[in-house]
């Protein structure tokens, strides 16, 4: 469970940081491209800048202690400013931009949340973030702005925001696979150790348990009036070998040819063929 | 003196106890041998034995008993072979032997039914002489 989580948590710690990269990198495009627009302000983009390296420095500063929740919350954070600078911007550009094509960076920021959002829910809730910011922006435009925009919007934005909740699902769902995988890898390398550390108990309790079961035999034919203390030991070597018997059933999950001090065959692998034993085979177990 | 039971086993207690319970409750004279090496020294004797039981996991870095088996065939040992092991039968070479008519006892199996094949297997091979 554990090893579960952190691996969940890795991978929505790379999620994040991909997702304030993209917008450090964003933003200074979006400065780049809106400085001709006229009364175009400016301080949204660098706060989301600002947003986006704080994250990278957080990331940075607490690695491996950020929790999945942390983590969600500070996605949460980056694609709401994200979404934010662009509810403010969109107006601008669709006032005096021309030929503007509309919210097309709302769109990638929907697709971008499908790729990198750290679960199901705040991926769903990162695609509201921008869906429903250029659905607003759309609603709140005058009706003149309205009519020059796109042919077709506000479907365009709301086809992308499906798409990218497809895109989540088969995603998270992929993870979840993957983190299944994972956690039977890890259960089958924990059984195999079991079971290699189980030869090993036995190896070092047989012989001692064969000469026990032999001495007190030995034992049995010389004092006949210990009889009932022989039974005693007797009673012991069983129960021993039951548990004995119940540790080989680990043995069938030993890769052999990985326990090198165990049974080294200097001439090979090839056994040569028992010409006595086709005579006759006495089972006596 | 040739002795018709052989035992090689690294458990020194468990070669002692074996010698003394073939000798004692079957009557029959028996050698053991804590290596590989040490059966070497003594070839001839073993190799005219009527019966060999072979520990396979021996001590580490030195040969083990599938080496002692693949030497006793390659020397046209007429006696009947018996693994004597700890945990012989989910070994894939252990498989093997088993597959090719050689029986593989699991220890520890009980002074009563080791006896028994000592003294079926002896019985046997003095009827095959004869």
């Amino acid at each position: 469970m554990k090893q579960e989580t952190a691996y969940i948590t890795q991978k929505a710690r790379t999620g994040l940081a991909v997702t304030a990269a993209i917008n450090i990198f964003g933003m200074l495009m979006e400065i780049v491209v809106g400085r001709s627009i006229p009364n175009m302000p400016i301080w949204p983009p660098i706060v989301s800048i600002v947003a986006g390296t704080s994250i990278f420095y957080i990331l940075f500063l607490y690695k491996f202690r950020l929790t999945l929740s942390q983590i969600s919350i500070l996605y949460l954070l980056n694609s709401s400013l994200v979404a934010v600078v662009l509810f403010m911007r969109n107006p601008l550009y669709a006032e005096f931009a021309a030929n503007w094509v509309p919210f097309q960076a709302g769109k990638l920021g929907c697709m971008i949340v499908a790729l990198t959002a750290p679960n199901f829910i705040v991926g769903m809730i990162g695609i509201g973030f921008y869906t429903g910011g250029s659905i607003a922006n759309f609603l709140l435009f005058p009706n003149e702005i309205r009519e020059g925009l796109a042919f077709g919007e506000p479907i365009p934005i709301i086809a992308f925001a499906m798409a990218s909740m497809f895109a989540l699902i088969f995603r998270t769902r992929q993870m979840t696979l993957e983190h299944r995988l994972q956690r039977s890898l890890a259960e089958a390398a924990a059984v195999k150790s079991l079971a290699e550390a189980f030869v090993h108990l036995r190896d070092l309790m047989n012989t001692p348990l064969q000469t026990i079961e032999l001495s007190v035999s030995m034992l049995d034919e010389k004092h006949e009036r210990q009889k009932e203390f022989m039974d005693k030991i007797r009673n012991a070597i069983k129960e021993l070998s039951k548990l004995n018997k119940m540790l080989s059933t680990y043995e069938r999950k030993i890769d052999w040819k990985q326990q090198p001090h165990f049974f080294e065959v200097d001439s090979g692998d090839v056994l040569p063929h028992n010409p006595v034993g086709d005579k006759k085979i006495n089972d006596n177990r | 003196m040739d002795a018709p039971v052989v035992c090689l086993d690294d458990g020194e207690d468990l070669r002692l106890i074996f010698r003394q319970l073939v000798e004692y409750k079957c009557g029959v004279g028996c050698i053991t041998f804590g290596s590989f090496h040490k059966l070497l020294e003594r070839s001839q004797e073993v190799l005219k034995s009527k019966l060999i039981f072979l520990d396979i996991n021996l001590k580490p870095d030195e040969p083990s008993g599938i080496d002692a088996y693949s030497w006793l065939i390659k020397n046209n040992y007429k006696g009947k072979i018996f693994f004597l092991t700890g945990h012989g039968h989910s070994h894939p070479l252990v498989r093997k032997a088993e597959q090719s008519g050689i029986q593989v006892l699991e220890k520890p199996i009980p002074a009563e039914q080791l006896s028994a094949i000592i003294l079926n297997a002896v019985n046997d091979q003095a009827k095959a002489v004869q």
